[in-house]
Formats: C-alpha cells, sequence, structure tokens
C-alpha cells in the first residue's frame, strides 16, 4: 500500500477497486490528459495498471505520458504504468492464436489484412474485437485495473453496446459464442465502470447528459464518476462581488481609473472576464448537476493548461485528482 | 477585415476548415461565412457535419436530408448588400443514397444495393465514409457553381488529416485484391478452392452466412467501380486545385496543438495550400502588456494603492482585498497567457498567416457574436 492509496477516501477506493474503466466525453474537454492522469493516480497507488487507447484517437493520452507513440504490445512508462494502443487487426491475429489454435502468424499474412478490412466493413466486428481484447485481459486478471481511452461521446456507445448487438447480425461462428462471458464482465458493475470527461460549457454538459441518457438505456454499462474538468477558481467574495462592481462600473471607477492610469481598464477587464467566465461555468456546473442521476459520482479539476509539456500537466491533474478523490 | 481572410475570400472557391474535435471549427466556418457574405457581399454555402444544436437552430439548419437553407443575414448588411449566407448540414447515408443513385448501372442494382441489409449499416462507416462522403458533397455542391464560396467543416475523425486521403483510398478499395479475395469464390466456385483457407477462418470467426451477405455487398458495390474511381479522381484534383484552400483551425491547449502541427506538416507534404492557421479560444491579446503586468503587480502586494482612493471609501478592508485581487487575477491571467503562447510558438506558418480570434467565454450561438466573431479575427505572431 502506497501513500497515494491512504489519501484516498470511499470515491476514490471504490474507482480504484474496478478492473476495466471506460474514459469518455466530448472533443476539447481534456478526456486523453484525464485518463493519462487516471493512470498515474492509480499506478501510484500500487495498481498495476495498463492505459489502452482506442484506435480513434491513439497517440493521444501516451503523450501526455512523454511517449511519442504507442504500440499494441503493452509498454511500461513509469512504475507500474503501461500503455498500448488497440489494434483491431493485431488484436485479431491474437485472437486466433488463443482460439483457433493457428500456430504462426505468418500464415495469415496478406489474410490479416482481408480480415481488418471485413472488420472494418461488416458492423460491430471491429467494435467487437476491440471489447474483446478489453474483457480478455480483464479475464485473465493480467492488471489491477485498465483505463481506457475511449472513442468520443458518439462512438462509444457502438463499441459498449457491441456484444449485445452484434448477435442480432452474426447469427453463428465464434464471434457470437465469445459475447455472454463479454457481456458478464461489461455489465457487473463492481468490474466494469464508465468515467465522463466534462468541461463546465454549454455544449459539452448537453452532450454529456445526453451520452450518459444513450449509455444507461443502450448498454449495461454503469456510470460511476462525472469528471468535471477545468473548472475557473471564483475571484471574488459575494461581498466582494458587490465591491469589484462599483469599482468596475460603478462609483469606485473613477478613482480607480485616477489610481491605476493607463493600464487601469486592462486590469479590470481581466477580472471582469475572470468573473462571468466563472459564472456562465457555474450556471452549466448547475445545469450538469441538477440533470445527474445521484448515483453518478461528480468530481473538480481546475483549469490547469501545462503547455511546457503533457508530462507536467497529468502529473499536476493526478494531484488534483488525489485531493478530490480524498473525501476530504 | 483581416486581409489574409479577405485575399482568401476573393481568390478561393473553396475553404475548407480542419482542426481537433472541440477547437470550434463548426463555429469558425459559421463565422467566417457570415463575414464573407455581410462584408465581401459573396454567395457563401457553409456545409457542416455535426453542429451544436443551438448553432445549428441559428443557422436554421436541421439533420434532414442535406437540405440548403438560407440564413436571414439582413440585419448585418444594409438593405443594398447583395450577400447571401447558406447553410446545411451533411447527412451521411442521404448523401451515400444518392451516391449510389448516381453510378449504379441501373435501377435494378440501385435497388438492391440500397435495401442490402449490410449497405444499410455499412454506408455509415466503412473506409472512413464520413471522410469520403464530405469531401464528394463538397465537390458535388462545388460543381454546380451556385456559390462564390463554399466553406466546409470536416467530420470528426481518427485524425484530423484522414479526410484528404479519403478520396485515394476509396478508389484503393474499389481497385483492391482484397475486393476480389471476397466475391471470387460466389462468383466462381472453380476459383473457390485458392480461398479456401481464408474461408475457413472467416467462417468460423463470422460464420459464412454473414461472409456471404458481405460478398453480395462487395459484389453490388463493384458494379459502380468505374464512376466511383472517377468522381474520386475527381474530388481529390479539387482539393489539389489553386481554388481550394485549407484553414487550420487550433485552439491553445496541448492536444489540439499537436494535431495542427501534424495537419500543417501534412498538408506541406501534399502539396495543398494552406490559407490560414485560426488560433481560436485564446486569452484577450491585453494580458501581454508588460505595463499592466507592472501596475497588477503593485496592486496584488502593495498596499499604498488604497491610499490614492482617499477618505471617501467606507470599507476600506473590504476594498483592499478586492484590489489586490484585481492584481492577483491579472498575474494569474498573464500567466496563462504565457503558457498560451509558449505551446502556440510550436506552430510555424508565413507571416500574416496566423490568425486569432477574439475570446469569447460563452458558446457562440446567435448571429450577432458569429458576425463579432469573424470580424475581430486578426493577424498575430507570436
Amino acid at each position: 500500500m502506497s501513500d497515494t492509496r491512504n489519501e484516498l477516501g470511499p470515491l476514490g477506493l471504490d474507482l480504484l477497486s474496478k478492473k476495466l474503466i471506460f474514459v469518455t466525453g466530448k472533443g476539447g474537454v481534456g478526456k486523453s490528459s484525464m485518463t493519462a492522469a487516471l493512470a498515474r493516480l492509480s499506478s501510484r497507488a500500487g495498481l498495476k495498471t495498463l492505459l489502452c487507447e482506442v484506435d480513434s484517437n491513439a497517440g493521444d493520452a501516451s503523450s501526455f505520458l512523454g511517449l511519442e507513440t504507442s504500440q499494441f504490445k503493452p509498454k511500461n512508462v513509469l512504475p507500474n504504468l503501461y500503455v498500448m494502443a488497440m489494434n483491431t487487426e493485431e488484436a485479431l491475429a491474437e485472437y486466433l492464436r488463443l482460439n483457433l489454435k493457428i500456430p504462426l502468424i505468418t500464415k495469415l499474412g496478406p489474410l490479416a489484412k482481408a480480415f481488418d478490412f471485413v472488420a472494418n466493413a461488416a458492423p460491430g466486428v471491429k467494435e467487437i474485437l476491440i471489447m474483446g481484447k478489453l474483457c480478455y485481459e480483464v479475464r485473465e486478471e493480467n492488471w489491477d485495473i485498465i483505463w481506457v481511452d475511449a472513442s468520443v461521446s458518439g462512438h462509444i456507445v457502438s463499441q459498449l453496446a457491441s456484444p449485445a448487438g452484434i448477435a442480432d447480425l452474426v447469427k453463428i461462428g465464434l464471434v457470437k459464442e465469445q459475447t455472454d462471458w463479454m457481456s458478464e464482465i461489461l455489465s457487473d458493475p463492481k468490474r466494469t465502470s464508465l468515467v465522463v470527461v466534462v468541461t463546465p460549457e454549454e455544449t459539452p454538459v448537453l452532450e454529456s447528459l445526453e451520452l450518459i441518457e444513450r449509455i444507461r438505456s443502450e448498454t449495461e454499462i454503469s456510470v460511476t464518476m462525472c469528471v468535471v474538468n477545468k473548472v475557473f477558481a471564483e475571484p471574488f467574495s459575494f461581498d466582494e462581488s458587490r465591491v469589484f462592481e462599483e469599482v468596475y462600473g460603478g462609483s469606485l471607477r473613477s478613482q480607480f481609473l485616477d489610481a491605476l492610469g493607463e493600464s487601469a481598464t486592462d486590469l479590470l477587464e481581466i477580472s471582469r472576464l475572470s468573473k462571468s467566465a466563472r459564472a456562465s461555468r457555474a450556471r452549466h456546473t448547475a445545469d450538469l448537476i441538477s440533470g445527474l442521476d445521484r448515483s453518478i459520482a461528480t468530481i473538480f479539476i481546475p483549469f490547469l493548461i501545462g503547455a511546457e509539456n503533457g508530462t507536467k500537466l497529468t502529473l499536476e491533474m493526478a494531484e488534483a485528482l488525489v485531493e478530490e478523490l480524498s473525501g476530504k | 477585415m483581416n486581409s489574409t481572410l479577405e485575399a482568401l475570400f476573393n481568390q478561393k472557391r473553396v475553404l475548407i476548415i480542419a482542426g481537433a474535435g472541440g477547437v470550434g471549427k463548426t463555429t469558425t466556418a459559421a463565422s467566417l461565412g457570415l463575414l464573407a457574405a455581410s462584408k465581401l457581399s459573396k454567395k457563401v454555402l457553409v456545409l457542416t457535419v455535426d453542429p451544436a444544436k443551438r448553432l445549428a437552430d441559428t443557422m436554421g439548419i436541421s439533420s434532414i436530408g442535406n437540405e440548403i437553407t438560407r440564413v436571414d443575414i439582413s440585419s448585418l448588411q444594409s438593405e443594398e448588400a447583395s450577400g447571401e449566407l447558406f447553410a446545411a448540414m451533411l447527412d451521411t447515408k442521404k448523401s451515400w443514397d444518392d451516391l449510389v443513385g448516381r453510378y449504379a448501372p441501373n435501377p435494378r442494382v440501385r435497388d438492391e444495393i440500397l435495401n442490402n441489409p449490410i449497405y444499410k449499416n455499412v454506408a455509415s462507416r466503412f473506409v472512413q465514409s464520413h471522410d469520403y462522403i464530405a469531401m464528394e458533397s463538397l465537390y458535388e455542391l462545388h460543381s454546380r457553381s451556385q456559390y462564390d464560396l463554399i466553406i466546409v467543416d470536416t467530420p470528426p475523425s481518427r485524425s484530423a488529416i484522414s479526410f484528404l486521403d479519403a478520396p485515394s483510398r476509396m478508389a484503393e478499395f474499389f481497385s483492391s485484391k482484397l475486393l476480389r479475395w471476397i466475391i471470387a469464390p460466389y462468383r466462381n466456385r472453380f476459383v473457390a478452392g485458392a480461398f479456401r483457407p481464408f474461408y475457413q477462418v472467416a467462417d468460423r470467426i463470422i460464420g459464412s452466412q454473414f461472409l456471404a451477405e458481405v460478398a453480395e455487398f462487395f459484389m453490388l458495390f463493384q458494379s459502380m467501380y468505374d464512376g466511383f474511381i472517377q468522381r474520386a479522381q475527381a474530388v481529390e484534383a479539387l482539393l489539389k486545385s489553386p481554388d481550394t484552400s485549407f484553414l487550420v483551425v487550433a485552439a491553445p491547449e496541448f492536444v489540439p496543438v499537436r494535431e495542427a502541427e501534424f495537419l500543417l506538416g501534412a498538408l506541406k507534404d501534399r502539396g495543398l495550400d494552406c490559407g490560414a492557421l485560426v488560433i481560436n479560444r485564446s486569452l484577450p491579446r491585453i494580458l501581454a502588456n508588460k505595463t499592466s503586468l507592472e501596475a497588477a503587480r503593485n496592486l496584488a502586494f502593495d498596499g499604498d494603492a488604497l491610499l490614492k482612493f482617499g477618505p471617501t471609501v467606507a470599507d476600506s478592508k473590504l476594498l483592499a482585498s478586492v484590489l489586490s485581487q484585481v492584481g492577483a487575477t491579472f498575474i494569474e491571467y498573464s500567466q496563462l497567457y504565457q503558457q498560451e503562447r509558449l505551446l502556440l510558438s510550436t506552430l510555424s506558418l508565413e507571416s500574416g498567416k496566423i490568425l486569432q480570434a477574439p475570446y469569447i467565454e460563452h458558446d457562440v450561438t446567435d448571429l450577432a457574436t458569429l458576425d463579432l466573431l469573424g470580424s475581430r479575427v486578426d493577424s498575430v505572431v507570436y
């Protein structure tokens, strides 16, 4: 047990007790950096952690861990932390090796390409391969926890629903036989969970609420947490706010302009911007919370840019996560 | 109006907006379309893929069947001005159906394809069909020559670049050996032997009935081979033509900047024209003002500012904390601003081609804000 683990409260410990966690959200909300930060958190808590990037955004999460590229074969990046990129072709080859006892990958040769092609064309095949590989890793207990930097909002639903959905299209064959045990893993809230990352802005909030509803009605996965990212700090208390308005546009404005000279308006505009940004974000946060089912926990991560490099950003985010998940 | 944009609006017929998800591509497309229509009296079409609901409402577009709607911009231009703005949302399924209708050898095959169960599921999926259909629809609209300018917003995809390669990938797909592999055994049972290993494996994975359905679908599709190849080549030629320019959109955050950097390189490698790089959601430039930063420091750390206010202030303690917070907020934001600049400095492009949109905190959902956004876009140097 490491120090990080001791710092976590019930919420954090519950999250880290899962085996397979999908992280999703609209583009631009910080989904990949949040996945990387969550993976850092669990690896620091002493869990053997796998971060899996799904093909639509391969490279994003690993870039936040200082990796140039990621491959199908998991790569160790930090103590306890491994990164892999999902690749349906390789997932299929692995599947065939394990299930059909086809000894040599070379035998597949050009066939592998043909399969990738069929997988692309045939509805659900690509999705089932992705989910199959993830569920396989869970079943084999290769990891303490797996974080999936999943596809953005819309696509995730079809991926998650694929074990149930494929039955309609593929009536026989191995793919069909495989779906039962996968469904069992995916629908078990003790093992599998979904985290939605959102920013307190109008469109991300609306789309996240829609997404959560779709996941609830179309898949068997339970959404356990909503991470509100890029939260702005409130610059003024209630009383200060009143005084600021006097300085900004009321009785104290002329005195402020006299005292500060040419810089006065720049200063006031930025405080105004900070205040209105905070206010609009608070409004959207309230909309989010009122729209969320009570069983879904909400945590807040401050606005961090982390321009120097992605690694530093995820470290800061991981620290903010520990703070939020400490239950204090 | 910014001169780079003005030149693009006057010289180009097609502008393609590209960038990572969530950077405001649709908003940029809409605001530039509005700008060209209202200020240069152009007849502009904005073709979008997946707009946020309220922006779609503002533009009067719905998701039903590729319909082009006219946006009322009379409030933003003088009565005699003749600019017109149109908007349409791409309906992938409808576009595919249209395409099939155009290239199917006869109505019977057309109906067979349209009613094929695989086609119904696949039209929106296979070989990045979203990307291809966006470029294909652009071509179709461009060839009708009804607009001075078409601005197209690219679909969110695996990588922002995939739409560039979509036409050639589509051509490759139709001429590929793979297609023949899948189809051959169903065409000729004598050939089937050669493909037996493939089918044995495939049967065990997805089942032979399903595979037969897939093959039937591909067989039907192959009948449109010539039309598709020709068309894909024409679409590719349009992307490379001097009429077309690409605008890369980024926001000052890690992933969007990385994506923009990649996109700028990819355009260059393919010999495609990059008209501008547009930075959205960047903090206001007043944060770079050194005198103001100095004043902010004084305000944040030096209580003397309060003395200059004179004795009229009732609650001087509260005022002191507000003033100090005003200073501290400016310092904090200017640090964020510096981080943004540092991040954006990795993007390089000819001078004048890097443009910055003004900072707007709330979602852009009305014409007046779109107008403000477009008309305040300006060149920046990092």
